[in-house]
């Protein structure tokens, strides 16, 4: 196990070399940078500020620059927003993004998982119907839709709620049904294909045949064999409902870091865009190294190491 | 069973979201039930601006709040009129490029400090070294040795800034600066303390605690992205005039969302609404308030290339385009163009601006007959032979709309069907533009100051934001006049003449004259937006 652990995180540890350069690369051959403005700047004052960021110096020479201060921890300053660190940035929005996340997150399972297991158990029943019916729903309507209709309604008309912003815990309650509702009707769906599929097999029966409690058949036996293929996709959905969504931050002006990584691209701003996409990836690869552990933990069938 | 409780909970909620959904809409209620208690007028400027620092600030969302915490030797009144700030007096001297200020004993920053001489005379040092890297530099390159010292190739004593005494402060400019009073009230301008800046560097402007300002407001609160709270300073000398106890700046940036909180009673003023929902606000809502900004939002042609190196060309293609239907039907705001300096841009004598004294360019509706006429002239009679061009804009909605109406304009009203649009992703377009990679640009402008020079310089031989390309010795030469011209009447003569000049080359098709749209709640009065768009608290009162 720890064997396994160790080498998944050397492993990692070259896949974010690799994603770094090729953001390096493909960042600076995009045209445009940190510096172009509506209203060009006079070449002495371009200049300049080229000179304070090192823009000036040879690609390898900002790369080898990058990489010195990504020893020390230092992602260095905003090409952007001025007396601000990426290091800043990211402290300030992921706490914002992952409380959202979370709410989503806790929502999704809440609804998601029990919407599929009763429409597994109610095959075809109305229960079934109704319920596949709004995770259909769920998983065709886009969520700015969602999260314009849930400001008008909730927000402008009834006035029960924030319109936008990270004021309350009330703030967090309409863009998390927002950004929750895809993968929640998608996990409905999952839950009770596989939950179906499960129920069907012969263990079950058995386990019926045994003369085992319904709980215990459901739960123990059924349930558990089923959630391996939403651990797989939840994986990757934590990592990214923790880090943020571009568009329900920016429709309920929410400050969280899925904002700044758009913005970022867009404004050229070099170093926040290195910086968020380090800590994305960083991210994204320790939930999946979790999930493959959670395997091992849920499907006694499954081992890491032979 | 609880799980049957929760899938019927989510079914209703969903259910009921779409009910709700198709109302009617209904009066507004609850008018800002909560901004009354403490005169707190609740504003929502946009995305947070990328600095508040006076001198590295270069928007007007950074300016607006840079104006409130801060104030120049200058300010300005309702009207946008120059009218004393810290300095109480001037003295000019008749060759008008030396200006001593009186400043006034009174003034203090919000710790309880005077503000003296010095302080100016160190934000403008500061805001002028390269190693500031303060965008706006030029905005002091009026001042002696501005430029070389910002080049690194003066020193700073070589500055025309004279600390005379501790209240008084000498300027010395290369060239008669008429509008130099005017540079005195904007942001780059302003004051800032030497030992709050020498001990946090440019943490300053970035915590409440050490952004000092010595302005009518000053800052208590910042939630980074979210708001930032204004209170009324104490300190400031003219503190009576500051009817309101603060202001509430928010940071959200979408114009919807902004535009759904204003509607939901959290916001007083928002200063940019969706042009979806312009129509709608116009007819419901007596909020709504288009307020003009000096700028002009227009077409540049590439004058170098072919074929809109030939002025008939160019000149056919301003003429042809419909400028009121774009106003009234596409945009839905702002003014037609009938030439470039916007209205509102102060001329020699008051009263009068400069756009009144010098005419209409172009018509606000399509001369089709002069248009088609001069096209044939050109050697394309009824847009035959007239070879591919295309028109390049950056990608939004709004650049979007008004380039399809422009180019179905050019296709009815001159016959040229084989323009083709292209947008871009604002990073690639710029440079773009700047390089002169098109034939078409879709451009714009907003004054850096309020004076038509501004406006006028851009088309200089070798100005880096020319994107026509356009070089003219005769006008290089008339500009270069209106620089040292130090008769008033004289150099906006000179001005008109070279605005003339360029728009009878028609090297640009401008469409409309910017405004802001901006939803204003009925009980907030005096809020001041200037023609450069910052916007000023001090004078703002509620009543309620």
């Amino acid at each position: 196990m720890f064997r396994y652990v160790a080498k998944r995180i050397g492993a990692s540890l070259f896949t974010l070399w690799v994603i770094v350069t090729i953001t390096f690369i493909i960042m600076h051959s995009i045209p445009g940078d940190p510096l172009t403005r509506d209203k060009q700047l006079p070449e002495a004052i371009r200049e300049s500020i080229e000179e304070q960021y090192h823009l000036n110096d040879p690609l390898w020479k900002q790369y080898a620059y990058y990489f010195q201060g990504l020893a020390h921890g230092e992602m260095g300053p905003s090409m952007k927003y001025e007396g601000v660190t990426v290091n800043e940035i990211i402290a300030q929005g992921f706490p914002v993004s992952a409380q959202l996340g979370l709410a989503a997150l806790l929502l999704m399972l809440l609804v998601g998982i029990p919407a599929g297991v009763i429409s597994a158990l109610r095959q075809n029943q109305w229960q079934d119907h109704a319920a596949m019916f709004f995770a259909t729903l769920g998983v065709a309507i886009p969520n700015f839709v969602l999260a314009t209709l849930l400001i008008y309604v909730f927000g402008v008309k009834l006035e029960l709620l924030p319109t936008s912003r990270w004021v309350s815990w009330q703030s967090v309650i309409l863009p998390a049904v927002a950004l929750a509702m895809y993968p929640t009707a998608y996990i409905a769906r999952l839950t009770r294909s596989s939950m179906v599929e499960v129920l069907g097999q012969d263990y079950i029966r058995a386990a019926w045949a045994k003369g085992l409690s319904r709980r215990t058949v459901l739960y123990k036996h059924a349930l558990r064999n089923a959630l391996v293929p939403i651990i797989t996709y939840l994986g990757p959905l934590i990592a990214g409902l923790l880090t943020g969504s571009f568009v329900i931050e920016k429709i309920f002006a929410i400050p969280g870091l899925g904002q700044q990584f758009v913005l970022s691209i867009s404004n050229r701003d070099y170093t926040t865009i290195l910086g968020v996409t380090i800590f994305f990836a960083a991210f994204l690869i320790f939930m999946n190294l979790v999930v493959d552990l959670l395997y091992g933990v849920i499907d006694p069938r499954i081992h890491l190491e032979k | 069973m609880k799980k049957r409780f929760i899938v019927g909970l989510l079914i209703l909620s969903l259910f009921s979201t779409l009910v709700c959904g198709c109302g009617q809409p209904q009066q507004e209620k609850n008018p800002a039930a909560d901004a009354g208690k403490d005169k707190v007028v609740r504003y929502n400027h946009g995305q947070e601006p990328e600095t508040i620092d006076p001198a590295l600030n270069t928007s007007t969302d950074g300016g607006t709040i840079a104006a409130a915490v801060f104030e120049g030797l200058t300010a300005v009144d309702m009207n946008d009129e120059i009218i004393p700030g810290v300095a109480e007096s001037w003295d000019v001297t008749d060759d008008r490029k030396t200006y001593t200020f009186h400043l006034r004993k009174d003034a203090k920053w919000s710790d309880g400090q005077p503000v003296t001489a010095q302080d100016f005379a160190y934000a403008w040092q500061r805001a002028l070294d390269p190693n500031t890297k303060a965008e706006y530099a030029y905005q002091l390159f009026y001042i002696q040795q501005a430029e070389e010292f910002n080049a690194g190739q003066a020193k700073a004593e070589d500055l025309g800034i004279k600390v005379v005494d501790d209240y008084t402060l000498e300027v010395r400019l290369n060239a008669p600066t008429p509008y130099f009073l005017r540079l005195t009230s904007f942001p780059t301008l302003m004051p800032v303390r030497q030992d709050v800046i020498e001990k946090n560097g440019d943490k300053w402007a970035r915590k409440v605690e050490t952004y000092i300002g010595n302005g009518p407001f000053k800052a208590t609160e910042w939630v980074s992205k979210d708001h930032l709270k204004l209170v009324k300073n104490d300190q400031y000398w003219d503190k009576n005039r500051v009817k309101i106890d603060g202001i509430m700046i928010t940071f959200i940036g979408d114009e919807s969302t902004m535009l759904s909180s204003y509607e939901a009673g959290e916001l007083d003023v928002i200063d940019s609404v969706p042009l979806t929902e312009v129509d709608r606000l116009k007819k419901e809502s007596k909020d709504f308030k288009m307020i003009p900004l000096a700028g002009t939002y227009y077409y540049a042609f590439n004058t170098q290339k072919a074929p809109f190196d030939n002025v008939k060309v160019r000149k056919a293609f301003a003429l042809a385009v419909d400028r009121t239907v774009i106003v009234d039907k596409i945009r839905k705001s702002g003014t037609p163009a009938t030439a470039f300096v916007p209205p509102g841009v102060p001329d020699a004598t008051p009263g009068k601006d400069f756009r009144s004294n010098g005419g209409d360019f172009f018509p606000v509706k399509a001369d089709t007959a002069q248009a088609k006429k001069l096209l044939a002239e050109a050697g394309y009679p009824d847009g035959k032979g007239f070879p591919d061009v295309s028109l390049i804009y950056n990608s939004t909605e709004e650049h979007k709309i008004i380039a399809e109406a422009v180019l179905e304009m050019w296709k009815s009203n001159l016959g040229i069907s084989n323009i083709k649009l292209s947008n871009m992703e604002w990073g690639v377009f710029i440079p773009t533009r700047q390089k002169g990679d098109f034939q078409i640009a879709r451009d714009g402008w907003i004054g850096d100051y309020n004076d038509p020079m501004t406006f006028i310089d851009l088309f200089t031989t070798g100005n880096g934001n020319n994107d026509p390309q356009w070089s003219n010795a005769q006008f290089d030469q008339l500009v270069k006049k209106a620089r040292l011209a130090t008769d008033e009447k004289e150099r906006m003569a000179i001005l008109h003449e070279a605005e003339k000049l360029f728009l009878d080359e028609a090297i640009m098709c401008p469409i409309y004259f910017y405004t802001q749209n901006t939803m204003i709640k009925p009980y907030i009065k005096n809020l001041h937006v200037s023609p450069l768009g910052l916007t000023y608290f001090d004078r703002v009162e509620i009543t309620k």
